[in-house]
């Protein structure tokens, strides 16, 4: 019927239009705004603790408890992704439109790590009180930063394939935030294991890579690690919505 | 234009769709009419590509579903059952959304065209979720027509409407009919008879009739029944005198109101049995209030072939 060339063609307009509709939807409501406050409050109440006991001008504290407050507050922002549209039925108008899985799992991928770089902005000015203070290594902030967004793209990775899976948003809560622990706290259940199995599962820590990157070294295997965490669940993620119909 | 081939779909052990095939011509209005639980939504779903056969073929076109999903979604313009929309979104932004996801190249026109087809004018700048729900419906419709598709596929397109609506819609899709291939389901007898051409009668996942509105129609005259009210005599009296009439089946829902007997007579034969009737009532002696053809003809029709007989 139609030629086939046009099916392959990739269409930038329906990519934006996705991006756009996700992001538009959490501008929109009050959840983001809660999430944000009450991480802005927690991260705020962390990263001050220590502002002057330590005499430092770093942000190693912050960055060294992050992990735990996404492993939390990324799966409350992915949690409706797709579950949602599962139950409200809109899952169908958009599988019946001539939408690709993948393209479908992509626009909300990068819509929720736009969300938490969206949640992360306000934490700028804790580098600029920095340079109030002191003199900040602004090299080692920067690589923080870098490595916090390969971080939330792992974590909404997961959070997403953990929405696809169920139509109850709570659920999917609980999933994303059990498979986050894991790829979190791997390498402080496995301290008293020796050897070579030791470097295995700690390799598979999220936290282990993230740590690195925070340090100020942007190595490419952290990097690596984590897009490769990511594209894992982007991959599953399109599975579960193609396999399941 | 849509050949389904030999189509099943389980769920676990149920049996939704069981091995059924039709084939529906360009330019169609085809209602797909079935008790609820039928299988209709299954079986359409099937043809959108939304939901995986369990075995058998759809071919849209020339084209199969598993072949080639996304050609047949861009033939497919699909409502589904009580029009599943973002709430939050505004009805042009949503528009706007759709056409872009369908790529289409001047979407402000289409959009526009769309709109004024549908009815949505006055209401493009308010949410969703503060819509009635018959302008949600058209707001489906519209989702559903946007890239202008060549086949139209709504479940249930007028379910949960007021009459008005209900007729509003209708005359849309008749409208629409005009120029494309429109597959509708429902489960309401009258809405098939006003607006399709065509019947598929779909019972616990098979085809127990297809064929145009007006053959089943007259099918179902063939098998007349009377309706007759009078007064001077028993139910049981009229019931046995009426039965003794050469031609008449049998009786049923016979019952006396205010001293009034009604009864509904069934015939075998495509003989008009109302002189028959009327010369039987003169002979005994009572008086006739109403005497005609049962209204709902159709009706029994479906009820016969998706109850088999056992509300007899």
């Amino acid at each position: 019927m139609n030629n086939n060339m046009i099916n392959f063609r990739y269409s930038f307009r329906q990519t934006r239009a996705l991006f756009g509709k996700e992001l538009r939807s959490y501008v929109g409501s009050p959840i983001l705004y809660i999430i944000m406050t009450v991480f802005l409050l927690l991260t705020g109440v962390f990263y001050f603790k220590d502002f002057y006991i330590i005499g430092r001008a770093d942000m190693r504290q912050f960055f060294n408890v992050l992990p735990f407050f996404f492993m939390f507050f990324i799966p409350a922002i992915t949690m409706r992704q797709i579950a949602e549209e599962r139950s409200s039925g809109t899952l169908e108008m958009i599988i019946t439109m001539p939408v690709s899985a993948s393209n479908l799992v992509l626009g909300k991928f990068f819509a929720s790590v736009a969300i938490v770089m969206i949640m992360m902005a306000p934490t700028l000015f804790y580098v600029l009180s920095l340079g109030v203070a002191g003199v900040p290594d602004y090299g080692m902030i920067v690589a923080g930063y870098i490595g916090t967004i390969f971080l939330a793209a792992s974590y909404v990775a997961v959070g997403i394939f953990a929405s696809s899976l169920t139509k109850n948003q709570i659920i999917a809560w609980l999933v994303s935030t059990a498979f986050c622990i894991f790829f979190t706290m791997i390498d402080y259940f496995i301290q008293f294991i020796p050897g070579k199995i030791f470097a295995f599962l700690n390799y598979l820590s999220a936290s282990y890579h993230f740590q690195g990157l925070a340090k100020g070294v942007l190595e490419f295997r952290n990097i690596t690690y984590l897009i490769t965490v990511s594209l894992f669940f982007i991959i599953l993620s399109v599975r579960s919505i193609e396999e399941r119909r | 234009m849509i050949e389904v081939n030999n189509l099943s779909r389980y769920y676990g052990d149920f049996c939704a769709v069981n091995n059924i095939s039709f084939t529906i011509n360009k330019g169609e209005i085809t209602g797909l009419l079935g008790p609820n639980g039928a299988g209709k939504t299954s079986t359409m779903r099937m043809i959108t590509g939304f939901l995986k056969s369990s075995s058998g073929d759809v071919l849209v076109g020339d084209v199969n579903v598993n072949d080639d999903p996304t050609a047949v979604k861009k033939m497919i313009g699909y409502l589904p059952e009580s029009a599943p929309l973002y709430g939050d979104m505004m009805v042009y932004d949503y528009l706007v959304y759709a056409a872009n996801i369908h790529d289409i190249a001047e979407p402000e026109t289409r959009i526009n065209e769309t709109a004024g087809l549908c009815g949505l004018i006055p209401v493009m700048h308010k949410n969703i979720n503060e819509l009635s729900k018959g302008y949600r419906q058209r707001v489906g419709l519209a989702h559903a027509m946007i890239h202008n598709p060549e086949i139209l596929i709504l479940d249930e397109p007028t379910n949960g409407l007021d009459p008005n609506q209900i007729i509003e819609i209708r005359n849309l899709i008749k409208e629409i009919g005009k120029e494309k291939t429109v597959i509708l389901s429902t489960h309401i007898l009258p809405e098939v008879e006003a607006t399709c051409d065509r019947i598929i009668i779909i019972n616990q996942g098979k085809i127990v009739a297809d064929n145009t509105t007006d053959q089943i129609q007259s099918a179902s005259e063939n098998s007349l029944a009377v309706k007759v009210s009078l007064t001077g005599a028993s139910v049981t009296d009229v019931s046995e005198n009426f039965k003794s009439i050469n031609g008449i089946l049998s009786v049923r829902e016979a019952f006396e109101k205010d001293g009034l007997v009604s009864v509904i007579l069934d015939t075998v034969s495509s003989r008009d049995l109302r002189p028959e009737v009327f010369k039987k009532a003169v002979e005994k002696g009572w008086v006739i209030y109403d005497l005609g053809r049962d209204q709902n003809s159709l009706e029994q029709v479906f009820r016969d072939l998706t109850l088999g007989g056992e509300n007899e």
